[in-house]
């Protein structure tokens, strides 16, 4: 079958890529610490459960309350979820449509619904997960017109994974730092796999800029508030020049606790990236490009660190420096409904 | 009737050529080709040395290298290469350049062009932009052949100084010279101002004597830049920065439109002759005569080139008995050259036609006949020059006082050396002898006895005529009837 | 002051040509006076790092960016410029590049090169504080001197008094398959080479760090830049391998991401949407820790 041709192959370990390094990989294969592997459950739905795929879980509900202990694992899900999301009112946001995000430049207004949205990034444990259930395989995560791309999506090792893994697995001490190294159509894959969702840019703004409905009708330069700080967030100027784990920086929450919109890795989200320049003539990238928010630990400078800064990425890309964080609808979330 | 005096030929070295010229000419901008991107020269004739095209890089100018910003920004610059040809380039703008980054692309051709070739084109580089320019290659090509075919020029020597002269009337012909007299003494200047930098370049370059402009490396309209040392520079623009550069350098910096006075400077008759005709709006007569294959352009030679010429002014301008004493001081100047001959040539004809003007138009030329005797008697060379006016004043004689006239004519011929000159007079004595007849039928008694007194003088120092004679009896009889009466 | 350094405050840093006492420009080679005067008013003689490269191969951005963040004492260094003058490279690349632009080209006037002249101490390891001075050279001029040695004497005057060499290549072009960024970067060390000739057999001493930018295009060359060069600048890798004894491959890039406009005639402009440095520090860390 056609099909076939595009699925993965686990190549063995050191046969890689043209990128794989000589001399030097060595010492960095020896410095390599991959996490150790945890045996799959055989329970389906403990096997759901083992992968934290509780959107997943929660979606399926009807098929899961049948099960044996189907209830308590829904109820289980429903708090983690209830921990791990946060509500984000409703509100509107306004889009910069050129190049500038300087007072007066053209914009559009859009109107966000409530949503939730993820409290911290995918970290590299999760997308573990991820990984180990052969999800790069499931042609039904993927969009048709990527599948010849699959192949690509692999490891310093050839394996099927982020760019800086090897073997398939991470290296166990940033288990609790964001995933990197992964393109839009994996972060989006993680997030279907999931039962869950990317975050639209607006839903993103408006985590980040909190410009809910109000009468006071302000947002927030950055989560925090207005001023850059950098003590609360991981950019270049906080010297670190890595990331760092996903709950750092509790003190550059939004108001609902929702950690590093700002900083550490920049973030995908579901939409397109589409922007002019001053004139109206369309910027565009040499690929179909998708929208980055947040600032890395990179990031150089602050004004594209903001809550509104708009930026984005060829889709295909697999950055060092890029992440993402999950979302859901407000109808998917049962413990809301009670 | 004795003619008017001819216009001096233009000397033979100044003859529009008919042969074309070759010239070899490169193209410098920046674009991206496969074999690189940026400014470099793109294309070049195969005739260019790797030394020509090392020295084209140093010289042209890449994005802001010209004062002007805009579409229509362009700039002229004259340079010696290593190897001893003359590099002209012309340098525009040409659009947004390739990489995006906001600058404007600069394009600059540059033509090669041999010394002697230079001169063809009356030592003027902008007759050859003009022949540069009607074969079509100064028109932007941002995608050249590698390789370009050598230019075929047809020169031409024509001197179109109204630019020049509208630039030396805007700042000043004191300035103009003051500028020339630094660039003929071989220090660098710098020129700041609103004027148009070409404009003011040719002010200049006028004053310099042809075969010396090839010396003079100028630029109008490049950004003034330590690394470029050309003679002569010309800037408009952000002046700010310019004034900044020029600190320390060996450069006198210039802005005539803002500064008061113009410093003094060491004078010279060259630098005086120039002055004058810039001062007077003679520009084109300047450039006639500069851009001429002077032989010999020594300091002593310009001044004396400038005395020549200055005299040449006098002399259509001064008063007559100065013209005279001028006739006598150089009547008989020795030329170094031919250059200098024509030029003494010209003064003379200048000499011989004011003296024309003056008898013509004089009532009384009695005051004038002395000095004509004397440059008769001076030297063959100065009779030449007076004869016209001699036979001038002794037709207005004739008329009127022909006993004078033949006093003169007596005096006239007495003077000459030369047989040729006496016979050129000869005309003139039928004229006086023909004004004798009614003449004494007018004259008082002591006019009368004056007039015998002189054609008995004529019979004696010339031969005997029947004319004469005939007079003489008509004299006696009118005499005699006066007598009686 | 050392009298030795106060006799030369009238020479040129660069070429020691005498200058007029009012020059702000050496009357030679266009280099500012303002290095001899900070040089002797610092009493001590600068360590000179050239940065030479291609014609848009970025080194007005990586320069700038290397200065920016020296200032802002990146790499536990710490940098003050001497002289507003110093300032001007960084803020312009700072400025143009926070608002998604890039700096316009270094034109090949050297008149109009920036030039940075900074105090540079490392504050751990307890090491004295040192002057430095980085020019940012256009890369025409570059070209035409190695084409043609002695179209621009301040370029070899330079580089015979560099301490060190940070030579930028474009990793990006390179990637593409395109030999041009190999041959540039072959003749650029050729002409290194020539310039520090020592008799045969000899490998030049000098430290000399071979940046790959862009390196973002080709995220592949971070992981191993001495492959990469190998693979993809074959010629160059040589060329450094037979003669130069301390040199060393490392990746750069600058920009995050990068898209296309137009401007108004039809040309298409790069735009940087953010920036994300990354292997700058490094090679200077690295050369200065080689002097």
């Amino acid at each position: 079958m056609a099909l076939n041709l595009f699925s993965r192959k686990r190549r063995p370990s050191g046969d890689g890529e043209a990128g794989a390094a000589a001399g030097a990989p060595a010492a960095a294969e020896r410095a390599y610490e991959p996490a150790p592997a945890e045996p799959p459950q055989r329970d389906p739905l403990k096997r759901l459960w083992q992968q934290e795929r509780f959107g997943l879980i929660l979606r399926q509900a009807d098929k899961w309350r049948t099960h044996p202990g189907g209830d308590a694992v829904l109820q289980a899900a429903a708090n983690l979820l209830e921990e791990r999301m946060a509500l984000v009112p409703d509100g509107t946001v306004s889009l910069p449509t050129t190049l500038s995000d300087e007072p007066g430049t053209p914009e559009i207004d859009l109107s966000v619904d409530s949503f939730l949205i993820a409290v911290t990034p995918v970290t590299n444990a999760q997308f573990q997960r991820f990984v180990d259930s052969d999800a790069y395989d499931e042609l039904e995560l993927w969009p048709k017109d990527i599948w010849p791309h699959l192949i690509e999506f692999h490891d310093q090792t050839g394996a099927p994974g982020p760019r800086y893994w090897r073997g398939g697995r991470h290296d166990h001490r940033l288990a609790a730092h964001p995933v990197v190294g992964l393109s839009w159509f994996e972060a989006r894959a993680y997030a279907l796999w999931c039962g869950l969702r990317l975050p639209t840019e607006a839903e993103w703004q408006m985590a980040a800029s909190w410009h809910i409905r109000s009468s006071a009708n302000i947002y927030r330069r950055f989560p925090w508030g207005d001023a850059m700080d950098r003590d609360r967030c991981n950019l270049w100027i906080s010297g670190i020049g890595e990331t760092v784990p996903v709950d750092a920086y509790p003190q550059g929450a939004a108001p609902n606790n929702v950690l590093q919109l700002v900083g550490n890795t920049w973030e995908w989200n579901s939409s397109d990236f589409e922007v002019t320049d001053a004139d109206g003539r369309p910027v565009l990238g040499e690929m179909p490009m998708k929208g980055l928010r947040g600032g890395a630990f990179d990031t150089y400078f602050e004004n594209q660190a903001t809550s509104t800064f708009r930026t984005g990425l060829i889709a295909l890309a697999r950055s060092h420096n890029v992440g993402f964080r999950c979302a859901m609808d407000l109808k998917d979330a049962t413990w809301l409904q009670g | 009737m004795d003619s008017q005096p001819t216009v001096m030929e233009a000397p033979a070295g100044a003859a529009a050529a008919s042969a074309t010229v070759t010239c070899d000419q490169a193209v410098f901008s920046s674009v991206r080709t496969p074999t690189g991107q940026g400014y470099r020269i793109i294309a070049a004739s195969k005739g260019l040395t790797p030394e020509e095209k090392r020295d084209i890089t140093t010289r042209s100018p890449s994005h802001g290298g010209l004062c002007d910003e805009g579409p229509d920004a362009s700039a002229v610059a004259f340079y010696r290469l290593s190897t001893g040809r003359l590099a002209l380039s012309y340098s525009c703008d040409a659009g947004a350049e390739h990489t995006g980054r906001g600058v404007r692309r600069i394009y600059t051709h540059i033509t090669v062009i041999a010394e002697a070739d230079f001169a063809r084109f009356g030592y003027n580089p902008s007759n050859v932009l003009m022949a540069v320019d009607a074969c079509g290659a100064l028109q932007v090509q941002l995608q050249p052949p590698h390789i370009l075919n050598e230019l075929v020029l047809t020169p031409s020597n024509r001197t179109d100084a109204e630019r020049a002269a509208a630039a030396a009337e805007r700042c000043g012909a004191p300035w103009v010279v003051y500028a020339l007299s630094l660039v003929l003494s071989k220090q660098r200047v710098v020129t700041g101002g609103t004027f148009d930098p070409g404009d003011w370049i040719e002010a200049v370059l006028f004053g310099v004597p042809g075969p010396l402009r090839a010396e003079v490396s100028f630029s109008a309209g490049l950004r003034y830049t330590v690394g470029r040392p050309y003679g002569l520079s010309a800037v408009n623009g952000d002046l700010q920065k310019a004034r900044r550069l020029v600190r320390g350098q060996k450069v006198t910096y210039l802005e005539p439109e803002s500064q008061p006075a113009t410093p003094a400077r060491k004078d010279s008759a060259w630098l005086q002759m120039v002055e004058n005709h810039y001062r007077d709006g003679r520009c084109k007569a300047l450039a006639d005569i500069t851009s001429q294959a002077i032989p010999d352009c020594s300091v002593a030679a310009l001044d004396r080139i400038a005395a020549l010429a200055l005299d040449a002014e006098t002399a259509a301008s001064a008063r007559t008995a100065d013209v005279l004493r001028l006739a006598e001081d150089r009547a008989d100047l020795a030329t170094v050259n031919s250059f200098e001959a024509a030029l003494l040539d010209k003064l003379h004809i200048a000499i011989q036609k004011h003296l024309h003007d003056r008898l013509r138009h004089e009532c009384d030329v009695q005051p004038f006949l002395s000095d004509l005797t004397r440059l008769l008697q001076q030297s063959r060379r100065a009779a030449d020059i007076v004869l016209p006016a001699v036979r001038l004043a002794i037709q207005r004689l004739a008329t009127a006082a022909p006993h004078r006239a033949a006093a003169f004519a007596l005096e006239a011929v007495a003077a000459c050396r030369d047989a040729d000159h006496v016979a050129s007079l000869v005309p003139c004595l039928s004229d006086v002898l023909s004004g004798f007849r009614s003449w004494v039928l007018t004259a008082v008694p002591k006019e009368l006895e004056a007039g015998r007194a002189i054609l008995t003088e004529w019979q004696f120092k010339r031969s005997e005529s029947d004319e004469v004679t005939a007079i003489l009896a008509q004299i006696d009889d009118r005499l005699q009837a006066l007598q009686y009466s | 002051m050392s009298s030795a350094l106060a006799e030369r405050i009238h020479y040129c840093l660069i070429c020691e040509a005498k200058n007029d006492p009012e020059a702000v420009l050496c009357s030679e080679c266009s280099a500012p006076m303002a290095l001899i005067q900070e040089a002797v008013q610092q009493d001590r003689e600068p360590c000179i790092v050239s940065v030479i490269g291609d014609t848009n191969v970025g080194k007005t951005v990586y320069l700038g960016f290397l200065l920016d963040m020296l200032s802002k004492r990146a790499g536990d260094f710490e940098a003050i410029p001497k002289g507003a003058y110093s300032v001007n490279l960084q803020q312009a690349v700072i400025s143009y590049l926070s608002r998604r632009g890039f700096p316009p080209k270094t034109p090949s006037e050297v008149d109009l090169w920036n030039w940075a002249y900074y105090q540079v101490v490392q504050r751990r390891g307890g090491t004295n504080w040192f002057d430095l001075v980085m020019p940012d050279m256009a890369g025409e001029a570059l070209a035409a001197e190695v084409d043609n040695p002695k179209s621009f004497q301040v370029i070899h005057n330079l580089l015979a008094k560099s301490e060190g060499c940070i030579v930028l290549i474009d990793a990006a072009v390179a990637s593409t398959g395109s030999p041009q960024p190999d041959f540039f970067g072959l003749k650029l060390m050729s002409y290194v080479d020539d310039m520090f000739a020592v008799k045969r057999g000899d490998k030049i001493d000098v430290p000399v760090a071979v940046v790959l930018c862009k390196a973002d295009y080709c995220p592949e060359s971070f992981d191993n830049p001495a492959k990469f060069a190998q693979t993809n600048l074959n010629r160059t890798w040589n060329i450094c391998e037979a003669r130069f004894q301390n040199v060393r491959f490392f990746a750069a890039s600058v920009v995050g991401s990068l898209a296309y406009g137009t401007d108004e005639d039809g040309n298409i402009v790069s735009v940087p949407l953010h920036c994300a440095p990354r292997g700058i520090l490094e090679p200077f860390q690295w050369i200065l820790s080689r002097l």
